[in-house]
């Protein structure tokens, strides 16, 4: 069976693997595809922040010759996939999408990138994103705001645009994103594809840029949950740096990958999660479907009435995340506070009002607020939710007008999504219809602490069922 | 309260003296730009200030979430 390169562009890393692994498809003609696409749809979307042609090249070229030779390591072997431009790898720039760090040459690589890059994956370059990952929506007045594939007047989210960009148009079979309000579960939901927030302390920082240390996450963007089974195969466990992560790697994502939803119990937790006060019918009827097509297939579907707390996930991450956003920035804003975006400087200088007595208050609201999490969701397996409350807005509308750093729109993307940084719960987006606007519309699987793996069985399994994923934006699909 | 021992109140000046606190001088522009957020960032503060948490021991605030004996989920 041979693939014509429109095709297999377009496959998961779940089939390119072992299409590599049988001597196929070749990870030089995989790496060829790749940067022919970038160089074909990259001028009119800006995912990317930086691509490493020779590097690519060079990197593709050992990995065929180590597969020949008999060594093959794995799933991610021969793959080209990016990452966010917040993480390090020696010898490169990490710019974060700002003018503060556009000569910011890498002195040590992520732990991340360097176990991708031992399990074999090839690094395409790093992906633009939303200065310094705050803020939702994906515009970034300096480094450019990423287009949206499926429209390009429409914001992908954020932070993790370029990210969430290049997945969408097969400019990447994955890419490394990051969350703290929901930077990868919002533009895998506007992008239509696969994300997942792991559970907090599973994947190790060491080498990404922090915004917030408590909540900061990171974590896989694919096309398919499976493919984010396979990052996470070779992302978890502790690296002796970030002190946050405790557990081994005593898990194979992919095992239960395919055990279907019979004997599961998904709640809905209908306070909140579906106000029709807070999220648009669109959204709410394009989740509810998804819903039933999952109690159509085994899974036994609750509703969860007593979660009216949950609105109050939405103020504990943001003061967090600006009481420790201006802790991080405090020395560079200091120094350099004219070369930061006005968005993104405006947004964090009312950190530093925050007070110590406030900031330990939202920590301590923080933990009670994860107790009565898993005391409303307790015998559930996961909750289903919708990633993103509203349409997806358009660029014009997520920009603040000149002489403003607030814009009309976008405020309203992280409502859903923030809960879960705060409790630190595994957390997957998957494509589960589309808007008026032809936009993709996420449907949000969240799971207890350490239970990534169901998250991602239940995100298969609804792949499977619902073939939402088959759709790709026509601007790319060539 | 003598005149002098006012608090200060105006939104501006406050967020330009925390700033300044900090060692992050900003020009009056910068300052009104960022005054816009300041309401975001009040009502973040006032509805956790509304929140009860007395039943929290302190040191388990800055337990990691997902690592501390309160793991959350079903």
């Amino acid at each position: 069976m041979s693939d014509s390169n429109a095709d297999l562009a377009w496959r998961s890393i779940d089939y390119v693997s072992s299409r590599i692994a049988s001597g196929d498809v070749s990870p030089v003609r995989l790496a060829e595809l790749m940067l022919e696409r970038i160089g074909a749809l990259d001028g009119m979307l800006g995912a990317y922040a930086d691509v490493w042609s020779d590097d690519v090249m060079d990197s593709a070229r050992a990995a065929e010759a180590e597969i020949v030779s008999g060594t093959y390591r794995g799933a991610l072997h021969g793959v080209p996939i990016a990452l966010k431009d917040l993480v390090d790898v020696e010898g490169k720039v990490t710019g974060a999408g700002s003018k503060v760090l556009s000569n910011n040459v890498a002195t040590r690589t992520a732990s991340v990138a360097k176990r991708l890059t031992d399990a074999g994956a090839i690094l395409l370059g790093k992906t633009n994103l939303v200065e310094f990952a705050f803020g939702p929506t994906g515009v970034n007045t300096y480094a450019g705001t990423v287009a949206n594939p499926w429209d390009t007047d429409r914001v992908t989210g954020g932070s993790s645009s370029g990210s969430g960009s290049a997945v969408a148009s097969a400019c990447a079979f994955g890419a490394i994103g990051s969350d703290t309000g929901g930077s990868i579960r919002m533009p895998a939901s506007i992008c239509g594809i696969a994300g997942l927030k792991p559970t907090y302390g599973l994947v190790p920082r060491t080498g990404v840029l922090d915004l917030s240390w408590s909540q900061d996450h990171v974590g896989p963007m694919t096309r398919r949950s499976i493919d984010c089974a396979h990052f996470m195969n070779a992302m978890v466990g502790p690296d002796g740096a970030d002190l946050t992560v405790k557990r081994g790697n005593t898990d194979d994502y992919t095992e239960q990958i395919d055990s279907g939803l019979d004997g599961l119990k998904i709640g809905v937790p209908i306070p909140y999660f579906f106000d029709p006060d807070i999220a648009s019918p669109e959204v709410l009827a394009a989740v509810s479907d998804g819903i039933e097509l999952l109690a159509s297939n085994g899974a036994d579907v609750v509703e969860v009435t007593d979660l009216e707390f949950a609105s109050e996930g939405r103020p504990i991450n943001v003061v967090i995340s600006l009481a420790e956003a201006a802790a991080v920035h405090q020395e560079t804003l200091a120094e350099r506070a004219e070369d930061y975006t006005d968005m993104v400087r405006s947004r964090m200088l009312p950190g530093f009002e925050i007070s110590a007595v406030d900031y330990i208050r939202a920590q301590r609201a923080r933990q009670l607020f994860g107790r009565k999490m898993a005391d409303a969701t307790a015998g559930l397996d996961a909750l289903v939710t919708p990633t993103i409350p509203v349409p997806t807005p358009t660029i014009a509308d997520c920009t603040p007008a000149d002489g403003s750093s607030v814009a009309p729109s976008g405020a309203e993307l992280p409502l859903y999504t923030s809960i879960f940084d705060v409790t630190g719960q595994p957390s997957l987006s998957v494509n589960c219809g589309f808007d008026a606007n032809g936009m993709p519309i996420g449907l949000m699987i969240t799971g207890a602490a350490y239970a990534d793996g169901k998250v991602l069985r239940i995100g298969h399994a609804y792949e499977e069922l619902s073939g939402w994923h088959e759709r790709h934006p026509s601007i790319a699909s060539q | 309260m003598t005149e002098s021992a006012k608090p200060v109140t105006n939104p501006t000046a406050l967020l330009s003296e925390a700033a300044l606190k900090h060692g992050v001088v900003l020009t009056s522009e910068q300052v009104a730009l960022a005054t816009e957020w300041r309401g975001a960032m009040e009502a973040a503060v006032d509805a956790v200030r509304r929140m009860d948490v007395k039943d929290c021991e302190p040191a388990a605030a800055f337990v990691p979430v997902a690592a501390s004996r309160n793991s959350v989920g079903g």
